[in-house]
């Protein structure tokens, strides 16, 4: 192994001697003991220690035990040169070192550890060239050339990727170039970091120095080589398939460093083999063995048979190496000890047990438990419902026969396609070559993340809440779309928004619909050649060419003017036209326009029939009178149509007559329509019908009719003659509502005949049943609309009904007699008026005096009046009661409500308000809703009666898993 | 034109984002209106305010049971669905129809053959004006003339259950809970009756009623006599819940509510009184007329009132605020009043009948002069009205008259979809679910004290104070004795008198109560002692091993 002899044959003379000099004064000055120090069994004791058992001697004499084996190593040993040329780089440490425990010198031990550990483990694989070649890089963390090596190499160096795996675990700013090993690494550095925590766990050491550990756990990394073998070799496993990947030089020199590190080889085994006397616990022979060898190694005088030696020399080396370093780390007492592994177990424990909490959390809270928590995944997932096609094969035979229809009509599966697709691709990566798939992942990967950033990023951006922030961004979204149209205007290209969406709309439609280019029928035509002769098939594809064409044009915002004829869109173009046109001039043209009715049934056989050509007729001459009149209004001439408006609002009912004033405003009718209605039939129920024609309405006198008639205006809105109200004014007292009720009784029979003969009369009562009647202004033939209350229409009717042949005399004679007999009416009145005021006082808070006569007054003679007025003792007590004006009825008329509590119903109240509640709002409506199912459904009734906890039958495996 | 340009498109696409908003805006209205709607009519009041309470642990709760009552308002809400049947009713095809002119003829020919089967006439002769009664799902009629002809019967199968005459005079008839028994206020005592003609009972208590009414879901027959006493019996365990005289005369009229199953009686003055069996004062005195009240209903859901008096005025009363919505006149006295489970009411007065839409209830006081027009019109024969009554779940209005019975067809009057799952409601059960039913009924009874005018009482807080339940609580009444209660307790070898030494700690402390136990014990011990030793001889020597005190 060249390498290595170079490199450490240079510095070997140089630091040995540096170093070395006031040791060895020091040594030859014990060289009597050293010698026998080496005969010496005594050792037996160092070694125990460096096995992990506290030895105190070894403890106490630390040094010399050292400069034994540095004696040792001075004979001539590279890998010992090499080691104090690291060495050079702390003297002081080392001094120290050899001085003290501490945990701190563990952790620099550990460096320098690290650095034998590899000398160990791959300093063959490391060349001289390689030193020179990766002299420039430094990586992160460590000065070892190693870490270069590792960089360069990672797949030689199986071992140190294992080692340094903490470390690049921690690495998080590696080069891009590196990024697929260093990924790879990831995912190996999990694994060994529990690999070393798990080692660690047993080792009673603390936790808190995690990455001291994780380095000395490295520079042990000999000691327990087997398993840094085992992680290797998985490795090498993980690797393999990525191998391929290295570059031919790289192939190259892992050969020449496999070849190289073929003696290499060897030694590891036995260091294993040593290994596994040092981790086992301290035996006769494993004692027995050491000494041998280093007594026979000091006897040994030939210089072959010790250079022999000292492959086995080298292997007890760093196992010594390391056993210093571990003797550095006293054991703490066995209490302390336990103390801090109790700490360590618990705090692991109640991490798992934390894990656990948030499904129990919810567990608790849940309304409704079912056990098992999680139902087993035993049953096939579309046993009970569908599931979509595409995630699973078909489970029974519709589902089968569906898929086959659907495979049959091209409607493939998507799965199947997915499935093909992803094969297909895969047996295309499989041809490229592997740097490139990495590339290409690579760029996924990136093209991913990207894609992640802006999501995260645009959803940052909803959130902002920012008023001012919107506006900015929208002012400058609409200033780019503001730029962009001028450059289109720029290029002569002037489309408006609206016209632009609407184009792309019509053309989507149109490459839906059916007659687009690449449709059935397009390509039967094409295929049948259909065009050639048939006229029809023919003039289809002209014309989808044409409107293909054109709606293209559209969308690319040309101007297609010429040929807007026969386009079907020609009223949303002339509507853009009109923007521009003059105003009047565009309802020209628009009632032009319609002249031309553009529904004419003409050609339906419907509309050859007589009557729908009639009523088309009379439609049309409408509409023609219409927009003449619209016309005219336009074209500012004076409507002389006060005649011709006469026929629009002629609905209801009409009144004949002849009427004294032609032309009376709308308005007048409203205040003057109480003139109109019948006189008071009260006192002459007779005179109604012998009256005369009336001759319109007269001014009126009064004005409370018409403060009382809101609603009715006359003609102006007299379309429904029954939509006018009438109210009846308040205030009258009841008996007299009685006689009113008979009197309008009385009136109904005789309006309809006095309907047309009444009027003139300036006779008014506010009982009358016309009240709700509204007169129209008269036309010109002096006739005039009345219009009456819906109710009122239907009352008098209903009484027409009813008394038809019902002698009115005795009618009115029975309510005369009525209201007699009921006279007494006031009577029971007055008396459950005294009922009432009685209970009240009854029920009243009041105060009871009572008096003690004799008791704290004078008797004899002499006393005065006053003093004989006072005859005894008086005490006087509250009665609570109720107030009369919080009483329930003391706003109500005609009605005495019992205040008295219901002492039986009192059993089905609570007594206090029931613990959780805090109000008694609360406590009752919480009661309000039954919950029996009478009263709900029967899903909701099931819901609030399931009990909290439902079991499955069978075996209830406990929760493997937190849920949560 | 370029100022133009940069707005339009701004304009455009506002218009569009509010377009889309419109629509979103609209489908959350409907929801919102959804929800609402589902809130008003099964909510059952307010919700609690949850944002309120201090206690996490109950706010927590209190909002799962809000959240509960919403979802299971809007469950009720969407089975709407499941009413398939839709009310309606006659409609004027233009303003000039009326519907009171349409004729019952008219009626019959325009609907299908077995509805026009359900109007029939049957003409009785001379036994009187007659009474009449249905049953709860509107199946069985029960006629009863005043001169003692009393039937029962499936009206529209025809099937007679029984016809009796029972040469008494026969004042009122009332169903109980199902067909299977029936009511009869005779001369002198009210008899029941099974479906079959068979008295079952003699009501000796009920002396000379006048009026009947059966509380369904309280199982109690209530009786108002001549004299003016309200009686209530228990019909499932026979016992006289409450007597008590009215101190008004003779009651003009009886009625009950069927939301809160309080009674109405009617009295000579104008006055209507309100009873429940929980209190020896009427609850609430209402003046509804000018003289005698003659013919009284209340709605379904217990809202509405109608009460007809001799003063030929019908006055509508919203019954849950004693609140009079209106009244009117009619051209005579109302004889009866009735009102169906659609809210139409029925009047009868003279010979006629005139029956009215839900309008009269919701018209304003301020017309109240106006006469309503009605909905429909019937009579004029010359038969005098005795009653009127709706039958439940169907478009058809009984009327039982001087001469015997006519049953017309009212399209709109019946409830169109029953609930059938609920006791006696079910128009089409069959005598299995009957007497499931009837059985279901009795274990779901209220009780007599539940009565009262709020039905939603119960659970509520007292809110009397502590002077007024003190003074409540009857001082003199005699403490219960702990011992003897626990000497009838009978709890096999381990007594319960014992267990009370046993629980009762502090052996040493003698008082009375223990002192008495320990004797009743010792005594009990006695016994068994006494008893296994009688049976030690009556088994003989082989046997005696075998006494225990148990055997």
């Amino acid at each position: 192994m060249p390498p290595r002899i170079s490199r450490n044959s240079v510095p070997s003379g140089k630091t040995g001697s540096k170093v070395r000099k006031p040791k060895k004064a020091a040594k030859r000055a014990h060289d009597a003991y050293s010698i026998a120090s080496h005969t010496n069994p005594d050792r037996l004791k160092i070694r125990q220690s460096r096995l992990g058992e506290s030895d105190l001697a070894s403890h106490r004499n630390p040094k010399r035990s050292r400069d034994d084996d540095d004696q040792e190593r001075s004979e001539d040993e590279p890998s010992e040169a090499k080691r104090r040329k690291q060495k050079k780089v702390s003297q002081d440490d080392l001094s120290l070192d050899e001085g003290s425990d501490s945990e701190g010198h563990a952790w620099t031990m550990g460096h320098v550890d690290d650095e034998d550990d590899s000398e160990i483990d791959s300093d063959e694989a490391f060349g001289e060239s390689d030193e020179e070649r990766f002299e420039g890089w430094v990586f992160r963390g460590s000065t070892s050339t190693h870490h270069k090596l590792n960089k360069s190499k990672p797949r030689k160096l199986e071992h140190h990727d294992e080692d340094m795996d903490g470390e690049i675990d921690l690495d998080e700013n590696e080069s891009a170039d590196g990024e697929d090993d260093d990924e790879d690494d990831l995912g190996e550095g999990a694994i060994d970091l529990a690999t070393a925590l798990d080692q660690y766990e047993d080792s009673e050491e603390e936790r808190g120095g995690k990455r001291g550990k994780k380095k000395r756990s490295s520079a042990f990394d000999d000691s327990e080589p087997s398993e840094a073998e085992d992680v290797g070799a998985d490795g090498a496993s993980d690797f393999s398939s990525e191998e391929d990947e290295e570059d031919e030089a790289d192939r190259r020199a892992q050969l020449k460093d496999l070849i190289s590190s073929l003696p290499e080889d060897e030694a590891v085994p036995k260091m294993r083999k040593v290994d596994v006397h040092e981790s086992a616990a301290p035996s006769e022979f494993g004692v027995l063995r050491k000494v041998d060898l280093t007594s026979l190694k000091s006897t040994i005088s030939d210089p072959e048979r010790r250079k022999s030696l000292k492959f086995l020399q080298d292997d007890l080396k760093p196992s010594k190496k390391n056993d210093i370093a571990r003797k550095l780390d006293a054991p703490l007492p066995k209490r302390q000890q336990d103390k801090l592994d109790r700490q360590a177990a618990n705090e692991k424990a109640n991490e798992t047990l934390g894990r656990w909490v948030d499904t129990v959390k919810h567990n608790r809270r849940a309304e409704h438990i079912s056990f098992p928590l999680q139902p087993s995944t035993n049953e096939p997932e579309g046993e009970n419902r569908l599931v979509p096609t595409t995630t699973a094969a078909p489970a029974n035979d519709l589902e089968s026969a569906i898929q086959d229809i659907l495979q049959q009509s091209g409607l493939s599966n998507g799965k199947q396609d997915e499935e093909k697709f992803q094969q297909w691709e895969e047996l295309q990566e499989r041809k490229l070559p592997l740097e490139e798939v990495a590339k290409r992942r690579a760029q996924l990967r990136m093209e991913r993340e990207l894609m992640f950033r802006e999501e995260v990023r645009a959803k940052r951006i909803k959130k902002i809440k920012s008023k001012a922030y919107r506006r900015v961004h929208r002012k400058e979204r609409e200033r780019i779309l503001q730029r962009e149209k001028d450059a289109l205007r720029a290029d002569g290209v002037d489309v408006s928004e609206d016209e632009r969406e609407y184009n792309d709309r019509r053309r989507a439609e149109e490459r839906m619909g059916a007659k687009h280019r690449e449709s059935k029928w397009a390509k039967g035509v094409k295929q049948s050649g259909k065009a050639a002769w048939d006229e029809d098939a023919r003039f289809g594809v002209t014309e989808m060419a044409r409107r293909n064409e054109e709606l293209r044009r559209r969308v690319e915002g040309k101007s297609i003017r010429e040929d807007d004829e026969g386009s079907d869109f020609s009223s949303e173009e002339d509507e853009d036209e009109d923007e521009e046109m003059d105003g009047n001039a565009v309802l020209q043209q628009q009632l032009s326009r319609l002249k031309q009715n553009p529904f004419s049934t003409d050609n339906s056989k419907i509309g050859n029939m007589a009557f729908m050509q009639k009523a088309e007729a009379s439609r049309k001459a409408q509409n023609d009178d219409d927009l003449e009149r619209l016309r005219r209004e336009l074209a500012g001439e004076e409507t002389a149509s006060d005649d011709e408006m006469e026929n629009n609002a002629r609905s209801g009912r009409r009144k004949f007559g002849p009427s004294e004033k032609k032309l009376a405003p709308a308005a007048i009718p409203a205040t003057s329509e109480f003139e109109e209605r019948p006189g008071s039939d009260e006192e002459n129920p007779g005179r109604l019908s012998g009256k005369g024609f009336s001759n319109g309405p007269t001014k009126s006198s009064k004005s409370k009719g018409t403060g009382d008639r809101g609603p009715a205006n006359g003609s102006a809105r007299t379309d429904n003659p029954y939509l006018v109200k009438a109210r009846k004014s308040k205030g009258d007292d009841i008996p007299e509502a009685l006689w009113q009720a008979q009197d309008t009784i009385a009136a109904l029979q005789e309006t309809p005949k006095s309907k047309v003969s009444k009027s003139k009369s300036s006779k008014m009562d506010d009982s009358s049943i016309l009240a709700g009647a509204a007169l129209s202004a008269p036309d010109d033939d002096g006739f005039q609309m009345v219009t009456y209350n819906d109710e009122e229409q239907e009352e008098d009717v209903e009484e027409d009904v009813e008394n038809e042949g019902v002698d009115l005399d005795i009618v009115m004679r029975n309510r005369k007699l009525t209201a007699q007999a009921f006279a007494s009416g006031g009577d029971d009145e007055a008396e459950f008026e005294a009922e009432k005021q009685a209970n009240i006082e009854e029920a009243a808070p009041k105060t009871e005096t009572t008096v003690l006569p004799g008791w704290g007054a004078w008797v004899g003679e002499g006393l005065t009046q006053t003093e004989k007025k006072n005859r005894g003792k008086r005490t006087s007590q509250k009665i609570a009661g109720i107030d009369p004006s919080k009483r329930k009825d003391s706003k109500l008329d005609k009605v005495i409500i019992n205040e008295k509590r219901v002492k039986k119903n009192a059993k089905f109240l609570a007594t206090q308000l029931p613990f959780p509640f805090e109000t008694r709002e609360q406590y009752e409506r919480s009661l309000r809703v039954p919950t029996g199912p009478e009263w709900k459904t029967k899903k909701s009734f099931q819901d609030a009666t399931k009990p909290r906890v439902l079991i499955k039958q069978g075996i209830i495996k406990p929760v493997e898993r937190p849920a949560m | 034109m370029s100022s133009d340009k940069p707005t339009k498109p701004a304009k455009a696409r506002r218009k569009s984002a509010s377009a889309s908003n419109h629509i979103n805006d609209a489908e959350a209205k409907a929801l919102a209106h959804h929800v609402e709607a589902a809130k008003t009519t099964y909510g059952r009041g307010q919700q609690i305010r949850t944002k309120s309470v201090k206690d996490k642990k109950l706010r927590a709760n209190l909002k799962v049971l809000e959240s509960k009552n919403k979802e299971s308002a809007l469950q009720a809400k969407n089975a709407e669905i499941l009413l398939d049947n839709s009310a309606g009713l006659l409609e004027p095809e233009h303003e000039l129809e009326r519907t009171y002119k349409v004729r019952q003829d008219e009626i019959r020919q325009d609907v299908g053959i077995e509805t026009a089967k359900k109007a029939f006439e049957l003409r009785l002769g001379d036994l009187g004006p007659y009474q009449f009664d249905f049953t709860r799902n509107g199946r069985d009629l029960l006629l009863g003339g005043l001169k003692g002809h009393v039937a029962s019967f499936d009206w529209r199968q025809g099937k007679l259950g029984c016809e009796l005459n029972l040469n008494e005079t026969v004042r009122d008839i009332a169903y109980l809970h199902s067909s299977q028994m029936f009511a009869v206020a005779q001369k002198k005592n009210v008899y029941v009756y099974a479906g079959d003609g068979v008295e079952l009972h003699n009501l000796k208590k009920h002396v000379e009623a006048t009026h009947l009414q059966f509380l369904p879901y309280h199982f109690l027959l209530a009786s108002v006599s001549s004299t003016g006493v309200l009686r209530y019996t228990d019909v499932s365990t026979g016992a006289m819940i409450y007597e008590q005289s009215t101190k008004l005369g003779p009651p003009t009229a009886f009625c009950q509510n069927p939301r809160n199953a309080i009674l109405h009686v009617g009295h000579q003055k104008g006055t209507v009184t309100l009873w429940s069996p929980n209190s020896s004062t009427p609850l609430a005195k209402l003046l509804t007329n000018s003289g005698p009240v003659r013919a009284m209903s209340i709605d379904r859901s217990g809202r509405y009132f109608v009460a007809g008096g001799q003063d030929r005025k019908v006055s509508i009363w919203d019954i849950r605020n004693f609140k009079e919505l209106r009244s009117f006149h009619l051209r005579q006295p109302a004889s009866t009043v009735s009102i169906s489970d659609r809210n139409l009411t029925a009047v009868g007065w003279g010979t006629q009948i005139s029956i009215y839409n839900s309008d009269i209830f919701s018209h304003t006081p301020s017309d109240d002069v106006k006469i309503p027009a009605p909905y429909m019109a019937w009579g004029g024969e010359g038969n005098t009205i005795s009653r009127v009554k709706f039958c439940p779940f169907e478009d058809v209005l009984g009327i039982s008259h001087s001469r015997g019975y006519s049953s017309i067809l009212v399209p709109g009057s019946g409830e169109p979809n029953p609930d059938s799952l609920e006791s006696g409601t079910n128009p089409f059960e069959t005598t299995r679910q009957r007497q499931e039913a009837e059985v279901h009924a009795l274990l779901e009874k209220l009780q007599p004290e539940m009565i009262s005018l709020d039905p939603n009482f119960i659970g509520n807080l007292d809110l009397a104070s502590e002077e007024q339940r003190r003074k409540e609580r009857d001082l003199d009444s005699k403490k219960e004795d702990r011992i003897e209660r626990l000497k009838k307790k009978g709890r096999g070898r381990n007594s319960a008198l014992k267990k009370y030494l046993r629980k009762s700690g502090q052996r040493n402390v003698i008082d009375e109560e223990k002192v008495r136990a320990r004797e009743a014990l010792s005594r009990m011990d006695k016994r068994e002692v006494a008893k296994v030793q009688k049976l030690r001889r009556e088994y003989g020597p082989a046997l005696e091993r075998f006494a225990s005190k148990s055997g």
